[in-house]
Formats: C-alpha cells, structure tokens, sequence
C-alpha cells in the first residue's frame, strides 16, 4: 500500500488520472482518492497542513507498517532549471533546525538534492537546494508510522533565482506534474514492491488462524504457536496438512509440546 | 553495484575518499555532516537496504583497535581486532551484522593513517611481546578491497612491524593486490569455507567454494600464508556427508603441509542480534533449525554443537595432521 500526500489539488491532478484514483466520499475532513493499492490526500499547503493529513491517512487506513509514503509537489531552488525533478535527499526544517535523511534504496532515475522546508514563502533563493512549504511535516509524521526507506519526497522545480517565485496558475502547476510522470511512476513502482516485500514478512503461518479458533490462547502463546508454525513448514509444509493431530490437545500448553514434537521429527537440510 | 555513495564533508577531499570516488562512474554523490545521519538511525530497514545499500565515506574518530572477543584469537594473549570497514557486500543469512546494525549501507574509515598509528600504539604496549590484529569482523576484509585499496595501504606496515600479526578473514576471491605485493611472514588469509550446498543456500552473492580455493592456491603458490575457517559449522542431519565432501575437496586441491592454520567454529549469535534476525527474515530455514539459547546466545542444542565440534576437527585431524587446527567458540 502506498500513500501520496500532495498539497494542491492542480498538483495532484496528473496522478489522479494517471492511477485512476476514485474519489473517497465518505472522507470529510481531506480530498481523498484511492484504488486498490494506492491513497492520495490533497493536504493543503504547509507543514502543518501536511503532517495533519499524513497523521489522518494513518488514522483512517490503519495503515500497516509496511506501507510507503511519498510526497509530491513543487518547490523553488537556488540553481536548478523550472520543471526539472529531484528526489529529496535531505530534509531541513527551517524552524526547529531538524534534518531527516530519507534512505533511497534504489537507482533514482532522476538527481536528488537537499530540501529546505519553510512557514513563509521565500524568494531570497539562500539555500543551497530547493525550498518548500510541506515536506519536513509530512516527512516527521511518516516516518513515526513505518520505516524510513518507505517514506520518500519528490519535487518538481517551479520557480528558482531566475525566474523567482509567483503566483503559478493551476494549469501550469499540472503541467509542470504532468511532464515529470516518468520519474513519479517510477517511485510509485519502487515504493510499491519494497512496501509488498515487507508486507510478506507480516503475513500469519497457515493454519494460524483457525488454531488460535479452536484454542483460548493468550497473547504470549499465540505468539509461541505462531513462532513454531513458522518453523514447521520451514521445514517441511506437508508436515501439518491435517489439523486433527491438533484439535483433541485440550490445552495450550500441550498443544505446544505437540508442535516441538512435530518439529522435532523433521529433516533438516539444505538443497 | 553501487549507484548512491555518501560522503562525510570533512573527507571530501581526503586522498582515499578521491581514490575511491574515482573508481565509479555515474553515481549519486550526496555530502553529509556525519555518517550517523544516515547510518543505523532508528526506523531502519537493513533487508530493504540489502537491496541497495549505499556506500558511505567517513571519518572514524575511536575505537580504531578493539580487544577480540575470548577464544576469538589463534594464540597468544594479545588478540585484536579493526574494521576499516562497517557491513559487507555479500548477503550470508547467518551473518550477526544483520541483526547488529539496523542499516545495510557499507562504511568505509577512510582515515587508514590512524588504524596503523593505534595498532603501532598497541604493540608498544606490549613491547616484549607478539599480538595478532583481526580484520574482517565487521565486513569482509578484501571484498571491497579493489575500491577500497585498504590491502595495499596496511600490508607494507605490517611488513615492518615482525611482532605483529594480520589476518585478514575473507571469503572473497579479489587478491590481485596481494599478488602484486610479495608475500608478508606475518600475515596470513584466512577463508571461510562452507559445503557447496550451504554456500548456496545462505551465502548470498559469494564466490563459490571452487572460485575460493582457487584463489587460495595461487595465494598458496605466490608464498602467502593461508588459513582455513570452517566457520560457522551448519547443522543438516546429513552434515557428516556434506563436511566429508568438503574436506575431501579442500585438501585434494590444497597442500594441508602449507597452510598456516584451520578453525572450526560452530553458529552462535548473541539473543538479541537473533530476534532481529528472525525478524528481518522470518522465511529462513536455518532459523527453524535445532537452536536453543544459552548464557544470552544462541547456538545448536549443546550435544549438536559438541558433536559437529568434535567430528570436523577428528576429520581435520586425520587429513591435515600436519596444519595448526583449532576451535573457535566465539
């Protein structure tokens, strides 16, 4: 699972479309859109206004800790051309002096650079990299809710020492978007597979389940059952196909030692 | 291949860290303060990482020369240990770095100088005395080594300095530096060696077990001194026929007279290092295996770990009678 939190609606337009996000109606406080896999809030513009609507996606998705974020929008910068596109390296909070250093697990296809995130819009272009208003409070609240290689930001260059910052029409904004897709769906497909690939490493032995029915366990032996399913069909995933031998244990603490016994028939080897 | 490096602002122009950049073409370079800004922060994934990992260039400020661990050391009293480097480039599922760092990028110390100066400080304390230096406790000690040229860089020291002793602990098969060099008395390059069928089973992106020997031979017949490190000893009910393999195969190829020693060393890792392995890779087979824990580690069931122990060595003994062997219980 994967959400995008983007401040503007005209900046998030082109992957709307793109993902064939449906808008969520029943969503009040947030312009919400989603498909199968992923989320997409239009937060409004700043850092409050961004870590409020990262916070809420959590919130009303539950999302696991497994699922990636990424944050998409425009920002100014000292050297870099209008429209070009850079992953963020860097974050800096302006105000409480934080950094964050997202981990970029992959080959980015685009530059990365240092992102300095302000509470006032800034035309002075002092900041060696680009400068925006969203990206350290959307940054600070994700990554409190999975781990930092699922948590990414992405910024497209609308405005820079030359061409200093104004007020950019909503059509331009989409356009700007819209000619960097390429990169953003290539995070979006990186983010994806690191998020599933983590996903797998949650997902309960067979059988669980239906064990944790037929039994009163506390949550320490769930866990103790679970561990030694794991390890069963490690080592052989034919060795439990009935779960009878299971049914007439009466207690835990004998279903347990049923389970040792059961691993502890098996062969260990190696292909 | 690495496509993002790191480097610390303080060593951006330090001789090694542009020897190094030098070796890559059309790489992300991003500058940091320090290398923890990046390294092992909380909220880290090291088996997403692994996919990837990034190198970072830093400067090491202590600890350059660490006491190793109990029985760690082959002989002696004076038994040390260095990492140039932090994590490796090969992906061995038994390995206790997963578990201790929660980052898979690579550091690299570029400040070579102050490894030698603290080992050179160390044997002055021991002016009477030999002391044994071990590198390769953190990373593999050559894997890198054609961009790194750490091998170069120590070796010559280690040449001047006739009472103390180097290994280098590797499981690599890049020792065109040490080919170019003359051979050192004082050193000597201790593989790691596993059943062909372990190595491919949990020894991820590693040469291969013939790949290895033939790196040992030609190190053999340049004059190196070259060690043998049956470790860690895996458990599979048919490990006689596997190890049995093995030794066969290691000593038709190898002179046994020649070699300078041979360890065995069962799996051990420390409680807490494995919970975050288990974690990390919960579809792992070797950690459905016969463990259990004891005094905060986890190793084979004793009689498991006693009777692998005692069986390799018995099978060294009778085919290398000649090789210094020993058990590493650490």
């Amino acid at each position: 699972m994967l959400t995008i939190v983007v401040a503007l609606h005209c900046e998030a337009s082109p992957v709307i479309s793109k993902y064939k996000l449906k808008k969520v109606t029943d969503v009040h406080h947030y312009q919400f859109y989603k498909n199968n896999e992923i989320n997409l809030v239009i937060s409004g513009v700043g850092k409050a206004a961004s870590a409020g609507a990262t916070g809420y996606c959590h919130a009303i998705n539950g999302s696991p800790s497994h699922s990636a974020w990424l944050n998409i929008g425009m920002a100014g910068h000292v050297g870099f051309n209008l429209g070009s596109g850079f992953l963020v390296n860097k974050i800096h909070d302006n105000s409480t002096r934080q950094t964050w250093s997202p981990s970029i697990i992959f080959d980015p296809t685009c530059i990365t650079d240092k992102l300095l995130t302000v509470d006032r819009p800034d035309s002075k272009y002092q900041f060696e990299g680009g400068v925006d208003m969203e990206a350290a409070g959307y940054y600070v609240t994700a990554s409190r809710f999975t781990t930092s290689e699922l948590v990414q930001c992405y910024k497209v260059v609308s405005d820079n020492q030359h061409s200093p910052v104004k007020k950019i029409s909503t059509k331009e904004a989409t356009k700007l978007i819209k000619e960097k897709m390429e990169d953003i769906d290539f995070l979006i497909e990186q983010l994806l597979n690191a998020s599933h690939d983590l996903s797998a490493l949650y997902e309960s032995p067979i059988m669980f389940d239906e064990i944790c029915g037929l039994f009163k366990l506390s949550h320490t032996e769930q866990l103790q059952v679970k561990d030694r399913l794991r390890k069963l069909y490690l080592l052989n995933p034919k060795a439990l196909t009935n779960k009878a031998i299971l049914e007439h244990q009466g207690s835990a603490r004998k279903l347990l030692s049923t389970l040792d016994h059961i691993i502890d028939r098996q062969e260990i080897s190696f292909p | 291949m690495i496509s993002t490096i790191y480097i610390e602002n303080e060593i951006c122009d330090h001789p090694v860290t542009r020897k190094v950049l030098s070796r890559f073409t059309n790489v992300n370079i991003i500058e940091c303060d320090r290398y923890t800004e990046i390294f092992n922060r909380k909220a880290q994934n090291f088996r997403l990482q692994k996919k990837n990992p990034s190198l970072i260039l830093a400067k090491k400020h202590s600890g350059f020369v660490l006491e190793a661990p109990d029985d760690y050391g082959i002989e002696g009293d004076n038994n040390y240990y260095f990492s140039h480097m932090l994590n490796c480039i090969y992906d061995c599922r038994y390995c206790f770095l997963q578990g201790m760092y929660r980052s898979a990028h690579y550091v690299l110390f570029v400040n070579y100088d102050n490894f030698t100066e603290e080992i050179d400080n160390k044997l002055k304390s021991h002016p009477d005395e030999e002391a044994w230096f071990y590198s390769g406790y953190d990373c593999d000690s050559l894997a890198l080594d054609p961009v790194t040229g750490f091998a170069e860089f120590i070796l010559p020291f280690f040449q001047s300095q006739p009472k103390a002793h180097l290994e280098f602990r590797t499981k690599s098969t890049q020792i065109r530096s040490l080919l170019k060099s003359d051979s050192i008395e004082n050193c000597v390059i201790a593989f790691s060696l596993s059943p062909e069928n372990i190595t491919q089973a949990l020894e991820s992106k590693t040469p291969s077990l013939f790949n290895r020997l033939d790196a040992m031979k030609k190190l053999q017949q340049a004059g190196w001194n070259v060690g043998i490190r049956f470790e860690p000893l895996i458990y599979m009910d048919d490990y006689k026929t596997h190890y049995s393999q093995l030794f066969s195969t290691v000593f038709d190829q190898l002179d046994a007279d020649q070699l300078h020693s041979i360890s065995v060393g069962s799996f051990r890792v420390p409680k807490g290092y494995f919970k975050k392995m288990v974690k990390l890779y919960p579809d792992e087979k070797l950690f459905a295996g016969p463990l259990e824990e004891s005094d905060g580690m986890i190793s084979y069931r004793l009689e498991l770990q006693e009777e692998m122990l005692a069986w390799c060595s018995q099978q060294i003994a009778d085919q290398a009678p000649s090789c210094h062997h020993y058990q590493c219980r650490n």
